[in-house]
């Protein structure tokens, strides 16, 4: 069925189409740096930890492992550390009237963006961290899976709300119509 | 107009006593099935007779009284546009499901059913796993009836407007399998799948074999007294068994699974039915299909059939269970299914390849991992190894070719169509106004020569175009974007 009030045929020029580049984006607040290496920091002490008991306990490990083992550790903290750095410069996230998008990746770029009008539900995340530092996640949820959800971190707790309070408005008058 | 949309309170019909008590018998031997096993092999047979006349006892015993309560706690009734089931053993349980969440109302028939001319009706829901509303056995005529006052309930305007749902009138065939084509299409079914059970059968009966000195005893049968060419004759024959097992028993399954088959329109639905010993019917509706997939292996090829699969949104967890897999379509059959599913067949000119930057940056890899291998074996003198990663080089390089022109993609205003495969091939489309969201990804190769891939997501799974020219991924990303904002339609 075809609805003959809303139809409409206009010829779309791909010049016209808008678009955006790069440089529209928000950046992430620069203290969500911290949370990115604290989270890092405990995972590598987490992996740090098992290390160690395993070659305090395990006896069969060959001396030649055992030297190595830090040797690698320290090796992927220090490459973890240089993708925090580096990589927090490539996170951003842009509204734009029927849209939002998000940007992530430094050797390996994504950007996502989900229209509002397929946006299931909007959550505010706040961890322990988070909390100390004022900053907030937004999740946007879509029916797509968890590869189609948007994950924005290193909000202002206050802007993240206000994000979510607009989406959520974008949400309910879309249905509306 | 018959109104047919309220259901008055009842219980199933009463053979589903029988249904229940097999379901709980079975229940009951698969638990216990590692005990049952373990006595019956062990200590003198005429001692356990009592013993397991006794416990067959028990267990029937047990099974009529369970059946018994929970056939005459069960109620089903539908009302003011719900669909409520009361049931439990000791604690009752009432589930209601207001009917426009329910997607689609499925028919089961195991063996027993069959033989009692019942079904069991399987409630899908949006979301949950929908296992709290199935009813265990209803007579034919009462399932029907069911499932057209759930139904009838979506088509109910807003001004008291009704059109009832007819199952019978427009009953379209879409397709159907007769024997012989099952067969072929067993025959054209995935061997590898059969021949990996056979492999893991395989090699316990040869370790069965070896420890009973089947092996030496085999050896000493064949006349050629050459030990090598001995076992290399047995090696062969085992193999040549072995191909023949794995076909058979693909062609058996295939039979056995899909037997009758039939794909039916009934107003803005397929439905389809299969099964020789369980018979199941599903239903999707066009508005809850969210990704078309057709399917042909290298050997499907040669027979010309193909695979579809209609997917219908749900969790991921879910997808599976709710995609539509039907075996054996002919390219009439697909044409058909486009033609209910998007109202045209969309082909033309409009196809477009990807960037040859494909092929180069895969081969590149391939090419430098198996040279790897490749070294380190020469260097070991392994000369066998040597040969199959060379084998392997080639064919991957082969695949990749043949994957990079086979891959192309066909993006308008409607519909996003993906054609790729290798040896076989894959077809993929979905609505322009059923996309989620969007994603362009590039990699650091990718960026270094200004390419980038789009990744479509919809609510039954995505589809990525790999190696456009950034330029392209962008404007498609635009236009996908432009039409799913300005689009009017319900993605569901």
């Amino acid at each position: 069925m075809v609805d003959n009030t809303d139809f409409q045929n206009t010829i779309v020029h791909a010049d016209a189409l808008p678009s955006f580049t790069l440089s529209d984006f928000t950046p992430l607040q620069s203290s969500y740096l911290y949370i990115s290496l604290i989270s890092r920091l405990i995972t590598l002490l987490l992996l740090a930890g098992t290390a160690v008991t395993a070659i305090i306990t395990i006896d069969e490990i060959p001396v030649l492992v055992k030297t190595y083992i830090p040797i690698v550790l320290a090796f992927i903290g220090l490459l973890s550390l240089i993708f925090v750095l580096v990589g927090i410069k490539y996170k951003g996230y842009l509204v734009r009237t029927q849209d939002i998008t998000y940007r992530t990746g430094w050797l390996t770029r994504t950007v996502t963006t989900v229209p509002f009008n397929r946006i299931q539900h909007v959550e505010v995340n706040q961890g322990l961290v988070d909390r100390w530092l004022q900053l907030a996640s937004l999740r946007i949820f879509t029916a797509g899976g968890s590869q189609s959800d948007l994950n924005i971190p290193g909000i202002k707790l206050a802007q993240a709300n206000n994000l979510k309070h607009f989406l959520l408005q974008k949400i309910s008058s879309d249905e509306e119509e | 107009m018959k109104r047919s949309s309220a259901i008055p309170r009842q219980r199933q019909s009463p053979l589903a006593i029988l249904v229940l008590i097999s379901k709980i018998l079975q229940n009951l031997i698969k638990q216990m099935g590692a005990l049952i096993i373990v006595f019956l092999l062990g200590g003198k047979m005429s001692e356990k007779i009592g013993t397991i006349a006794m416990f067959a006892g028990a267990f029937l015993l047990f099974s009529l009284a369970k059946a018994l309560v929970s056939y005459f706690r069960f109620y089903y009734q539908v009302k003011d546009g719900e669909l409520i089931v009361e049931k439990g053993l000791f604690e009752k349980t009432k589930t209601t499901i207001p009917i426009e969440r329910i997607q689609a109302v499925d028919f089961d028939q195991s063996p027993i059913h069959k033989i009692l001319n019942l079904v069991k009706v399987v409630i899908n829901t949006a979301g949950s796993s929908g296992d709290e509303a199935n009813i265990a056995a209803l007579t034919l005529d009462k399932a029907e009836e069911l499932r057209a006052a759930v139904l009838s309930r979506k088509s109910v305007g807003f001004e008291g407007m009704e059109t009832t749902y007819i199952a019978a009138v427009e009953d379209n065939r879409i397709m159907q399998l007769s024997i012989t084509e099952l067969l072929k299409v067993g025959l054209s079914a995935n061997h590898f799948r059969s021949a990996t059970i056979i492999l893991g059968f395989g090699f316990w009966i040869f370790q069965q074999a070896e420890d009973a000195g089947l092996w030496d005893r085999l050896q000493a049968l064949l006349p050629d007294k050459d030990v090598i060419t001995g076992s290399i004759t047995i090696l062969i024959a085992l193999m040549v068994i072995m191909s023949i097992a794995a076909l058979v028993i693909s062609i058996v399954t295939t039979f056995v699974t899909y037997f009758n088959l039939k794909l039916v329109r009934i107003d803005d639905s397929f439905r389809l039915s299969y099964g020789l010993l369980n018979s199941r019917q599903f239903t999707a509706k066009d508005k809850k299909i969210q990704l078309l997939t057709v399917a042909q292996t290298w050997l499907q090829r040669r027979f010309d059939y193909y695979t579809v699969y209609l997917k219908q949104a749900a969790s991921q967890a879910l997808s599976n269970k709710k995609s539509l897999s039907i075996p054996g379509a002919r390219q009439v059959h697909i044409d058909n299914i486009q033609q209910y599913l998007f109202g045209r067949i969309e082909d033309g000119d409009n196809w477009e390849g990807i960037s040859p930057y494909y092929r180069r940056y895969h081969m590149r890899n391939v090419i430098v991992i198996t040279s790897l291998l490749i070294g380190v074996a020469v260097f070991l003198e392994n000369w066998k190894v040597v040969i199959a990663l060379v084998i392997v080089l080639i064919y991957a390089l082969v695949h990749i070719n043949k994957s990079y022109h086979k891959l192309m993609y066909n993006v308008s205003e409607v519909l996003v169509q993906i054609k790729g495969g290798a040896f076989g091939g894959k077809l993929g489309i979905l609505e322009t106004h059923k996309v989620q969201s969007v994603s362009v990804n590039a990699s650091l190769y990718q960026r270094r020569r200004d390419l980038a891939s789009i990744r479509i997501h919809t609510a039954s799974g995505s589809v990525n175009i790999p190696f456009l020219t950034e330029q392209t991924a962008i404007a498609l990303r635009d236009y996908l974007l432009y039409n799913v904002e300005t689009s009017k339609k319900a993605w569901m």
